[in-house]
């Protein structure tokens, strides 16, 4: 069984690139609770090449308008149909934001309509369980942004597998430190990573 | 009334039963041309030829009942021949100028009765030949699927005899924003129609028709088309039949921005950029725009700006053109700003989000200040700094504030704070070394790393330096080009270029350290002012932290899992296999559907049927017609091999045929 790789995906337009250390924070929590084999480095991949077919998981932030090109938006579409598993997080704190707005627009033009996640769906609990469904970030908590709550994620289902999620509360920002610093969270933020990362394996 | 009067009327009489008796002719001939024709099907050729044949055969009658013509003489003369009661006087007495005795004479004449026998005769025989040739013509459309299958029966041998069907007429609405006009078709085994049009079904010859949709029965007189292929089951009494629905979806309004042709990056905020994109749509177009977004802001703060220019209404052509101008000097934009500018349409559907094209969308950006100074990638901030290497400016100032201080100061302490400033002189200029020796020695944490066997043309790989060749590298690049502004040399790689400043850095940090070292701090001072200029001409030539690294992202794993120590590379995972379950399924309800065509025809092209409908997706248009046509050919009786063999082919995953001749007889 060949190990697992983090992919990140990197797309033409916006900054795909905001959120350098997710990946590495992710690989250690992977590393850190399951018995997963996994590469110790991310890597990154266009998302319009056929390259993103070689990886199961592809993570995708950004905080600028995202326009795909019509490469991207087949690849997007390809991979999902394939059993690939597609996250994207909006990077920006606030509600209805730029890349909100356009991000949404192209997943409904490559991949179908975004539904709600139902907080009992079993990637609340494909490792650890979360009976509140998606955790809260600190930037919703504290002020940062709009001060509201993002209760729920979106998905693109195929079938009943979630195939594309996507996420408005901000878990770039919230898992975009080193590694080495999270023996100084009493409760480590980023076990929700490996609950997406769990179920796209096993999905 | 005069006696040429009542001739001449007599005339008018003659020809309008001469004129009914050739339409009456005509049209039994063409109807019974087309209730022998009907059980072979209806087309405009068929409609075409009885049509003509009609008009043939009343244009003979005619010309035949009308003879030489309905002129008075010919009449009189008609009429003398049928009532010899007129003593021949008739002709004589119409004639002008005849006798008025003689117009008395026939006066009295009355020849009605011949006019009326005249009618009887000529008009009976064929009235009676219309109402045989109508009554054919009903038979034959009540039992011409029956017929049909007699006749294909017997004129191909080896053809299974299909079951009795239902003669279904399929009327397709579209809706009222295609601004189309519908169609009706007959027997349909697949009905292609738009999305939200409307289906009214109706049969002849049977007086109910059920319509069930899966378990669900649904009227009859209006069935909405949504997006999903569906088949719709019409029942009557015993007997039932499929037709596949093949929903034809709007497709959105396709845009190509032609202006700006790509992205670009702008110095100052300012211009006019002119805008211009061609849309179209398979229906019409209702209206059609420039959007832009301005992003201003970086790190962890933007703001956005969106907005609208050049819109114009498009009144559903299918085809149009939109141009607009976009002035920057209006947007207010700073220097790091982005603006995203793309070209939107709508269509006519009142569903406008689903119907919304877009173009790809260009970007302007407007430089940050100083961004044209620099040849270097940005990395990643370092996360801190190391606070044990002192900066070249603040050694500077250490030794500008000794020289100042040494007349105070004696021989030995002037030495030894003069040796203090140049261990961390040689502490800097070591940062220095491990910066160029990462460069030249290939160190793969380096800029430029070979290790993955890349050469370049003409150059062979560079073994790593010793402390002496460096040294000797940074005299030759101090004495070849100190002071000069950075610039490639005819024999230099970019690599050497943009470490040469470094390289002079290193060379009067040395010589500053050994000024230094000896106790003569002014004498230092000039080379550290070198190293110090040296340094910012690197610092502005590429992002360089001289006293931290960047942070690598590279976990260990095994330390995580505290198994030790090991250097993992990324291993990716192979391409996922096409299941072929779906596949072999099909396959197998393929097979079963030319088993049973051997037996029931009409339950075989059903099965068909409800197979292309769960395979839709997977088939090319010309297998999906081949799917239809075949089970059209079942149902009428016909040959459905060649058909069935195409669709057997796309099952199979054979080869399909664009690639083929055309004379090669495979589709």
């Amino acid at each position: 069984m060949s190990e697992f790789v983090f992919a990140t995906a990197q797309y033409e337009s916006g900054d795909w690139d905001s959120a350098p250390l997710v990946p590495a924070n992710l690989i250690d929590s992977i590393a850190r609770y399951t018995s997963i084999p996994v590469a110790p480095a991310g890597v990154v991949v266009a998302l319009s090449s056929n390259d993103v077919l070689r990886f199961p998981f592809l993570f995708m932030t950004g905080h600028l308008p995202v326009r795909f090109t019509e490469a991207e938006r087949a690849s997007v579409r390809r991979f999902i149909d394939r059993g690939g598993f597609l996250f994207i997080d909006d990077h920006n704190h606030d509600i209805d934001g730029a890349f909100h707005k356009t991000v949404t627009e192209e997943i409904q033009r490559s991949a179908g309509p975004l539904v709600t996640v139902s907080k009992r769906h079993e990637l609340f609990s494909s490792f650890f369980t979360f009976p509140d469904g998606p955790p809260n970030t600190s930037h919703e908590l504290n002020g940062w942004g709009d001060n509201l709550l993002h209760p729920d994620l979106k998905a693109v289902f195929r079938g009943d597998r979630i195939a594309l999620l996507y996420s408005n509360k901000d878990y770039s920002s919230e898992w975009s430190y080193h590694p080495e610093n999270k023996r100084f969270y009493s409760v480590d933020n980023t076990r929700f990573g490996v609950n997406l990362v769990v179920y796209a394996l096993t999905r | 009334m005069r006696s040429r009067e009542r001739v001449e009327a007599t005339g008018r009489s003659l020809a309008a039963i001469a004129l009914g008796k050739s339409l009456l002719l005509g049209t039994a001939a063409g109807a019974t041309l087309a209730a022998v024709t009907w059980p072979l099907g209806v087309g405009r050729a068929t409609v075409f030829v009885s049509l003509m044949l009609a008009v043939g055969i009343g244009w003979w009658t005619y010309r035949r009942a009308r003879g030489t013509g309905f002129s008075v003489p010919n009449v009189a003369l008609w009429i003398e021949e049928r009532l010899p009661s007129s003593g021949w006087k008739l002709v004589t007495a119409v004639e002008d100028g005849a006798p008025e005795a003689l117009e008395q004479s026939v006066a009295a004449l009355d020849w009605s009765s011949v006019t009326r026998q005249a009618t009887q005769k000529a008009l009976a025989t064929p009235a009676v030949a219309l109402l045989a040739a109508l009554g054919l013509l009903a038979t034959s459309i009540v039992f011409a699927p029956a017929v049909s299958r007699v006749l294909a029966t017997r004129l191909t041998p080896g053809a299974r005899v299909p079951t009795e069907t239902l003669d279904v007429t399929v009327e397709v609405i579209l809706p009222g924003y295609a601004r189309r006009r519908g169609e009706s078709l007959r027997n349909p085994a697949v009905v292609r129609a738009l999305v939200g049009s409307r289906l009214r079904l109706s049969t002849v010859g049977r007086d109910s028709l059920r319509l069930t949709v899966g378990d669900r029965e649904v009227a009859t007189s209006s069935w909405p088309v949504g997006p999903q292929a569906v088949a719709l089951r019409l029942r009557s009494g015993e007997t039932s039949r499929l037709i596949a629905i093949d929903p034809i979806p709007d497709s959105a309004p396709a845009v190509q921005l032609r202006n700006p042709p790509r992205d670009t990056v702008l110095a100052v905020a300012g211009g006019v950029f002119a805008l211009g994109a061609d849309v179209r749509d398979d229906l019409g177009i209702a209206r059609a725009a420039f959007e832009y977004i301005v992003s201003s802001g970086s790190g962890e703060t933007f703001t956005f700006t969106t907005g609208s220019i050049g819109a114009r209404q498009l009144g559903g052509a299918q085809t149009g053109a939109i141009t607009g101008t976009l002035s920057l000097a209006t947007l207010n934009l700073k220097p790091g700003d982005f603006v995203h500018v793309r070209a939107v349409a709508t269509d006519l559907r009142p569903d406008s989000a689903a119907a919304r094209g877009a173009s790809e969308t260009r970007t302007i950006r407007i430089a940050r200040a100083g961004e044209f100074d620099s040849v270097a990638v940005e990395a990643a901030a370092p996360p801190e700094e190391d606070k044990a290497v002192l900066s070249q400016r603040m050694l500077i100032n250490l030794t500008e504030a000794l020289v100042r201080r040494r007349r105070q100061l004696a021989r030995t302490t002037l030495a030894d704070e003069s040796r203090t400033i140049a261990r961390d002189q040689a502490r800097l200029r070591k940062q220095v070394s491990d910066i160029v020796f990462a460069r030249f020695g290939d160190d793969p944490t380096g800029e430029h790393f070979h290790g993955d066997g890349h050469q370049h043309e003409g150059q062979e790989l560079r073994p790593a330096l010793t402390p002496d060749e460096l040294l000797q590298a940074a005299e030759n690049a101090t004495s070849a080009a100190a002071g000069k502004v950075l610039d490639f040399e005819s024999d230099e790689t970019p690599v050497v270029a943009v470490n040469r400043p470094l390289l002079e850095a290193y060379n009067f940090m040395w010589e500053a350290g050994r000024e230094l070292d000896q106790g003569a701090p002014e004498k230092a001072l000039p080379p550290m002012y070198r190293a110090l200029d040296a340094i910012q001409r690197a610092r502005a030539a590429e992002r360089l932290y001289l006293r931290s690294r960047p942070p690598r992202a590279v976990v260990d794993v095994d330390r995580v899992r505290l198994q030790g120590r090991e250097k993992g590379t990324p291993a990716a995972r192979e391409p996922r296999e096409a299941s072929t379950g779906a596949a072999r399924v099909a396959l197998a309800r393929f097979a079963r559907v030319v088993v049973l065509a051997r037996s029931d025809a009409a339950a075989a092209a059903d099965s068909l049927l409800l197979l292309r409908i769960d395979l839709l997706p997977r088939l090319s248009p010309a297998q999906a017609d081949a799917a239809a046509s075949a089970a059209t050919s079942l149902r009428a009786g016909r040959d459905a091999a060649a058909d069935l063999a195409v669709l057997r082919r796309a099952l199979e995953g054979v080869v399909a045929s664009d690639s083929m001749s055309r004379w090669s007889g495979v589709r």
